[in-house]
């Protein structure tokens, strides 16, 4: 009961992690073109992944049922997976790097899978077709709808006067936002949602292919909501900042192509990265339009970041799961959660060198931040 | 000649893919223009030496628009809750 205790816990915390990383999927174009108010628009972002995450669980059921043989699956593998996978998005989080918290996720427990039990414990078809053949396909498809339609939206808008125009955009951008908060957290949420209910199955509380309860639901919304309200603001300007200067008609055009496609996948059960639909579309309306060119070199940083993050949090998953069971038992999970703990405490205090919080998010990337106060709350 | 009753389920689901491609890229483009051409109208309707058939059409069709835009979305939440 402790170890499952212990693992609902760590769940829980790695769904902090993911809304505090992924809080600049929705909201990174809406502060960077002054739409909305930095903490207005993390608020806003936050309460509608609450809701976003009780509309669906298509793809909680994708994640419990789908990637990994449920009946191998062993309550100290989801632990390690889901240690790498917070190590992961925490030490991405700290390079500001918008990586998939939901590759992470994956990664790590495969990993952690393929050490204990080897090859045959892990339903490669379900993995290529679900997750890595979208994972391939989502940026490439938000990027085209995004360009696409910010071309459309330009052309439509040209004898518009700039204010009306820019003043439209930006409203529309709320609802965009909104629209895409939501979606974030009907796609997001329920990726923790799948690894409970796989850690209730593993350890006896579900029988096999139960549907998620109710009680995981909600939890698993308010974990990811409240680390929404934390606002990942590193990832953040990233998103806003550093691949080009956004303008509010491409910010809409973005934000309203990433939710098509986030939507679309929910819907259809894929647990693809949100990350990576809202990067290829603000990479899209950039490439779209010449106003302000795209840091392709940052785009191919990020990209190489995507690449590797399945396998990375995979091996940190994996040798989570060598330590934990060479301690074995109980006390080998506490000694890595331990370790863990240790660990993320040090890239926080790492990361207070150079805070980037509210304030200074909408400064360029390379401007230098050291005039803000280390000690202004609010500061992932 | 044997025949099988069901179709091995495919190592890959194009045709799921493909429709999340077809679907996403048609309802986020087709959104963003039925905004901007909300605005457009808006922008004509609100425009100094317009006549009053100009303003009221302009005035409709950014409406449609708006309601356009908010039925497809309440719509699509919808198909998603339900399923």
């Amino acid at each position: 009961m402790l170890l499952l205790l212990i693992v609902v816990g760590v769940a829980l915390a790695f769904d902090f992690t993911n809304g505090f990383h992924d809080t600049a999927n929705a909201v990174a174009p809406t502060i960077a073109t002054g739409a909305l108010k930095p903490r207005t628009a993390v608020a806003m972002c936050s309460v509608l992944n609450l809701v976003g995450a009780f509309l669906s669980i298509k793809v909680a059921a994708t994640i419990a049922s789908a990637l990994v043989a449920q009946n191998l699956v062993t309550l100290p593998v989801i632990f390690a997976g889901l240690i790498g996978a917070i190590c992961w998005n925490v030490t991405t989080w700290y390079f500001a790097i918008p990586s998939s918290s939901s590759h992470a996720l994956i990664g790590g427990v495969i990993g952690a899978m393929l050490v204990m039990a080897g090859g045959h414990s892990v339903l490669w078809s379900g993995l290529v077709s679900k997750v890595i053949i979208p994972a391939g396909l989502a940026p490439f498809v938000a990027l085209v709808a995004a360009a696409v339609a910010v071309i459309a939206a330009r052309r439509l808008t040209s004898k518009v006067d700039a204010s009306t125009s820019t003043m439209g955009f930006r409203i529309g951008q709320i609802g965009s936002s909104s629209l895409l908060s939501l979606a974030h957290g009907t796609n997001d949420a329920q990726k923790t949602m799948g690894v409970v209910t796989l850690a209730l199955i593993a350890n006896g509380t579900l029988s096999a292919n139960a549907s998620t309860p109710v009680w995981v639901i909600v939890a698993c919304a308010v974990a990811i909501a409240l680390g929404t309200f934390f606002g990942g603001w590193r990832i953040i300007r990233t998103m806003g900042k550093g691949f080009h200067q956004l303008t509010p008609q491409q910010g809409f055009a973005a934000q309203i192509a990433s939710s098509a496609v986030i939507l679309t996948s929910s819907h259809m059960g894929l647990p693809l990265s949100t990350t990576h639909v809202a990067t290829g579309s603000i990479v899209g309306v950039g490439a779209a339009t010449t106003n302000h060119p795209v840091h392709w070199r940052l785009v191919g940083n990020v990209a190489l970041a995507w690449v590797i993050t399945l396998p990375a949090a995979g091996l940190a998953g994996a040798v989570a799961y060598f330590f934990a069971h060479l301690i074995g038992g109980t006390f080998g999970v506490i000694v890595l959660a331990l370790v863990a703990a240790a660990y993320l405490a040090l890239i926080f205090r790492l990361s207070r060198r150079n805070v980037v919080n509210s304030i200074n998010v909408n400064d360029t990337i390379g401007e230098t931040v050291d005039s803000v106060d280390a000690k202004t709350p609010v500061t992932v | 000649m044997a025949t099988t009753s069901s179709t091995p389920t495919p190592f890959i689901d194009w045709s799921l893919l493909g429709h999340v491609v077809v679907y996403s890229v048609a309802i986020g483009v087709g959104l963003v223009v039925a905004y901007s051409f909300g605005l457009a109208a808006l922008s004509l309707a609100r425009g100094t030496g317009r006549s009053a058939l100009v303003r009221v059409t302009g005035s409709i069709v950014s409406v449609a628009m708006v309601a356009a835009i908010a039925g497809a979305l309440v719509w699509g939440l919808v198909l998603i809750v339900k399923k």
